[in-house]
């Protein structure tokens, strides 16, 4: 029988958990809002309208992270979720990139046929699934997170149903993705099995009070959920997915599968290692490597090297990008690595991230419809033909490459100091020899936009749709900014993580 | 084993019963195999053409409606159950719900999800 007081309980609590899950309740009722505006429209009118309907959410999804940035943590749905700094930063990350990704899908979609309204309600119930994801403090709810967050994704990678690779997307991404949840549920079950808990506080109380080395099930249930997070930050070797879905899905999508679906898959792995697993980082003495900063030490490597050397010989740039981003996946997890200093270095290395990858596909989105593919010897004069354009996709690649004044040189910098300074020098060094091996192929795009002879007749220039010019605009000014002025943006990295620790 | 003797010699008689009482009927009775008695059973309407045939895909749209209001219900009963102690907030919470889906509901209907043709 359940007592009368819950009711009481509830009652009291229900204001102040709803205001501690704004950003999400925001940016589930935008998505709604946008089905139902969708109804009333004519089925023949352009969706543009939506388009920008969904923006105007996103920025208050941005506003609704803000307003309450500095406040200490509130535990809220009987702790299942919290509001902190740390969400807020990243929910922000979520909105700007949904956002930036839906001005690329306003100036794009129409020419692809896939101008319907739910594109962007789900990107919206995509980026209400990834605020709830940063926010859990419990594995229950981190679960209901990631699945309202990957569910939608797997319709925008399928997005475009006349197109073959489009179908061959959403079902390799639905699949895999599937396989992934499948491991993370089953460690979450071992988890909570071990601990008697499924609140991330406790299975840290477990592993302080007795050691973990000898438990089993705690073992596995602690592999099993880093597998199923290393899925979805497409870390090699869980990276099989990532090129085919990348490329085979509308660009807009792509863009908010590079962003936001990898900084939300992050901070779980932030809150699960930092908040569940503090004890589990290293094994006892003499096995130092045991933990998990030794396995994951192995995946960063790995994640680089294999992504860098593949991203060599492609020679499309949309597949390119994926490998880029799985290259950049790598770099983030030294950053797990590297407590407090890395994980502030992470969220700013995500915030650039964002902008300099949804501002590159935004550009291939907008070439893509100029020329009509993603192939390199597209590439080939575009310095000439759409000189801006060109401009503004080389100083986002050698952000990408991290070459200075741009964000990406702070972002890689910011992660390497911390790196150094907690004694990984072997990683650092093999970490920095990638990123010059990934100058090579972001600078082949710069040489075939620049300096290759055209060989295919010259295509009119049409005049730029004024959405993806402010997405790309948006994108290289804070690119630009956090690589002139990366301070601010680095205090604000720090104090979000705080209360991790 | 203590306590678990009784589901053990119960799940032995069981399977003693029903592999000796199949085994009896299959040696013991007699088979005189028809037209009829071999066709698979398909609500009494004659069968007509193979099983393997390539389904149209409203069938699946409607597979997913259903799960979709079968779960809302499966939600309601323990919501219906404590309707007195969950209160006001358990009642804004459940029509909330049940707006969401409705939308749901709504948007798959114009957009023709329940057109048969």
């Amino acid at each position: 029988m359940i007592p009368d007081s819950i009711a009481e309980i509830s009652a009291s609590q229900v204001p102040g958990d709803l205001m501690a899950i704004l950003p999400f309740l925001v940016a589930v009722a935008g998505g709604l809002v946008v089905i139902i505006v969708d109804l009333l429209m004519r089925p023949k009118a352009s969706r543009q309208a939506l388009g920008i309907l969904s923006l105007l959410f996103l920025v208050l999804m941005i506003l609704a992270c803000l307003v309450d940035v500095g406040k200490p943590p509130e535990m809220a749905f009987s702790d299942l979720v919290v509001a902190d700094d740390f969400s807020r930063f990243l929910g922000v990350i979520f909105a700007v990139a949904a956002a930036l990704s839906a001005l690329t899908a306003i100036g794009r979609l129409p020419d692809e046929g896939a101008a319907r309204g739910e594109f962007y309600a789900l990107l919206l119930f995509a980026t209400g699934g990834a605020c709830l994801l940063a926010q859990a403090t419990d594995l229950i709810s981190m679960f209901i997170g990631l699945e309202c967050l990957s569910i939608p994704a797997y319709i925008l990678a399928a997005s475009l149903r006349r197109d073959p690779r489009s179908a061959e997307a959403g079902f390799k991404y639905f699949i895999l993705g599937a396989f992934a949840t499948g491991f993370l549920v089953y460690g979450i079950a071992l988890l909570y099995g071990a601990a008697g808990s499924t609140q991330l506080k406790e299975i840290a109380r477990l592993c302080a009070t007795q050691p973990w080395t000898g438990n089993l099930m705690l073992i596995v249930g602690a592999l099993l959920v880093l597998v199923g997070l290393l899925f979805k930050i497409a870390a090699v070797p869980f990276h099989m997915w990532a090129p085919d879905v990348y490329q085979g899905s509308p660009t807009p999508a792509t863009a908010f599968f590079a962003t936001a679906v990898k900084a939300a898959a992050f901070a779980a792995l932030l809150r699960v290692l930092f908040m569940a697993l503090p004890d589990m980082r290293t094994g006892t003495a003499g096995y130092e490597d045991a933990g998990w900063a030794g396995l994951l030490t192995v995946i960063a490597i790995l994640t680089m090297s294999v992504a860098n050397l593949i991203a060599l010989v492609q020679n499309d740039v949309k597949r390119l990008l994926a490998y880029s981003s799985i290259a950049h996946a790598g770099y983030l997890i030294i950053g797990l690595l590297c407590n407090q200093e890395g994980a502030a270095a992470i969220l700013f290395y995500l915030a650039a991230y964002t902008f300099m990858t949804v501002g590159a596909f935004a550009l291939v989105a907008y070439f893509e419809h100029k020329s009509g593919g993603t192939s390199m010897t597209e590439y080939v004069g575009l310095g000439r033909r759409h000189p801006v354009a060109a401009v503004a996709l080389c100083i986002l690649l050698f952000s990408l490459a991290g070459i200075p004044p741009t964000a990406g040189f702070f972002s890689k910098f910011y992660l390497f100091r911390a790196a150094v300074n907690e004694g990984f020098i072997v990683l650092t060094v093999v970490a920095v020899l990638n990123s010059v091996v990934s100058a090579y192929y972001y600078l082949r795009v710069t040489v075939a936009m620049y300096m290759e002879d055209e060989t295919q007749e010259k295509k009119p220039a049409v005049k730029a749709s004024f959405a993806i010019a402010l997405a790309v605009g948006i994108c290289v000014l804070f690119v630009l900014l956090m690589g002139v002025h990366p301070t601010p943006y680095l205090d604000a990295a720090r104090s979000s993580v705080l209360s991790l620790f | 084993m203590l306590g678990y003797e009784a589901v053990i010699l119960l799940l032995a008689i069981a399977g003693t019963i029903a592999v000796v009482f199949v085994g009896l009927s299959r040696f013991l009775g007699p088979r005189n195999l028809n037209e009829e008695k071999t066709t698979p059973y398909e609500c009494g309407v004659p069968p007509s053409g193979t099983a393997r045939e390539r389904f149209p895909v409203r069938y699946y749209i409607v597979a997913m409606l259903f799960i979709i209001f079968d779960i809302e219900v499966v939600f309601l009963y323990p919501w219906a159950r404590l309707f007195r102690e969950l209160g006001m907030v358990g009642f804004v919470e459940m029509i909330l719900f049940m707006l969401v889906l409705l939308v749901g509901l709504v948007y798959a209907w114009r957009k023709g999800a329940l057109e048969w043709e």
